[in-house]
């Protein structure tokens, strides 16, 4: 999968959903722009002023859109990652050089701009004092998930591979087939003899 | 798809047990199946590496992982591996390869009962192992959430035990060639 800046090789056939992931990666590798520069975690401080506060409710909803930036990029990511091993699965997309490490990195950088320790502290220090007065950071369960998920996905970390079945590889029909489906079909020729029962 | 050379000869004093409902696979059992075996040939040897084959290989383990198929395994009341079955959706475009909407039809990337079932237990044909559980697999298509009219598996040429079966036991009729392997084709919707 290349990116939009990358040179298109000569005599390579880019097909729509090359470019559709190419673009959802780049979206994504912006994304993760936008958060590693907005640093809207480090509004998480001085709980002790109370939730009544209103400094403290504005810089509240702050970190809270911070922490739902991050679950929605990790949810993208996992997404367009999911979405390309199919493809490849499939034999509808082969590997290309580099590919891969380039793929990994969007989640290796998820974890260090998302996942970092001084975000890992303000987040404790931050909830402690909302936990004081009875209140929780809205969203906080799903990003620890996403924190909990990169470092699985990062762990176990292969290259995606065809499928070794050949029948789970997309194919084509030529005339031949669908005039032979269409004979089926009509002639009820191959039609399902009873009616199969589950193992109980 | 594997169900193929003659069974071996059983102790006429074993006793064979009844299926459970099938288990989902994934990784998880990827111990349970280490031993798997569906014979010697090169295609039954293909049935069971598909199942043993390690996460990130583009066995069994993968297909569930990427939800391209579910897979089961098949036990008996007292815990003895019987065999395997797969189902998944594939796509096939027309008439154009490129461009034309794809027909979606249900597929069974493989299925596979364990050299010592097979043929077994002694007795009718619709009482063997490996038909109760291509039943299952035929019971499952029909439950599927998206329902689709085909039902699609490849098969190995050579395999004459396996293509018998499924053409005399269920009706499937042969359908041209995927990748080197015969496709055979079964309608699922019911008779009027």
């Amino acid at each position: 999968m290349r990116l939009k800046s990358d040179p298109i090789p000569a005599g390579s056939e880019v097909g729509p959903m090359t470019t559709l992931l190419d673009r959802h990666r780049t979206a994504v590798a912006a994304q993760l722009d936008a958060i590693e520069q907005t640093k809207a975690y480090e509004a998480a401080r001085d709980g002790e002023e109370g939730a009544a506060n209103g400094e403290f409710a504005e810089r509240r909803g702050l970190v809270e859109s911070w922490i739902a930036l991050c679950t929605l990029t990790f949810a993208l990511a996992s997404n367009l990652n999911r979405e390309w091993r199919r493809r490849i699965f499939r034999g509808v997309e082969t590997l290309g050089p580099g590919e891969s490490d380039a793929m990994r990195a969007l989640f290796e950088r998820w974890d260090r701009v998302c996942n970092n320790e001084p975000v890992r502290q303000r987040l404790q220090e931050f909830e402690a004092s909302l936990a004081a007065h009875g209140e929780k950071l809205r969203g906080v369960e799903e990003y620890r998930a996403c924190c909990q998920q990169v470092g699985e996905v990062l762990a176990g970390w292969a290259a995606p591979v065809v499928s070794k079945a050949v029948a789970l590889q997309e194919g084509e029909l030529s005339e031949e087939d669908v005039s032979r489906l269409e004979a089926l079909a009509q002639s009820g020729a191959a039609r399902a003899k009873g009616e199969p029962r589950r193992i109980r | 798809v594997s169900d193929s050379s003659s069974p071996p000869p059983a102790d006429p004093d074993r006793v064979w047990h009844p299926l459970v409902p099938a288990v989902d696979f994934s990784a998880a059992l990827l111990p349970r199946v280490a031993g798997f075996d569906c014979g010697q040939l090169d295609y039954e040897k293909e049935v069971a590496d598909w199942l043993k084959a390690p996460r990130g290989s583009g066995g069994a383990a993968d297909a569930v992982e990427l939800g391209e198929a579910k897979v089961w395994l098949y036990e008996t009341t007292i815990g003895e591996l019987v065999g395997y079955g797969s189902l998944g959706v594939t796509h096939w475009r027309h008439p154009n390869p490129k461009k034309s909407p794809k027909i979606a039809m249900h597929i069974i990337p493989f299925f596979g009962v364990r050299t010592e079932f097979r043929g077994r237990p002694p007795g009718e044909r619709k009482t063997h192992y490996s038909s109760l559980i291509f039943n299952d697999l035929l019971a499952r298509a029909l439950d599927w959430p998206d329902k689709h009219r085909w039902l699609v598996l490849c098969v190995d040429a050579a395999n004459v035990r396996a293509i018998n079966f499924y053409r005399d036991e269920f009706n499937f009729a042969e359908f041209g060639e995927h990748k080197g392997k015969m496709r055979m084709i079964l309608d699922l919707r019911p008779s009027s």
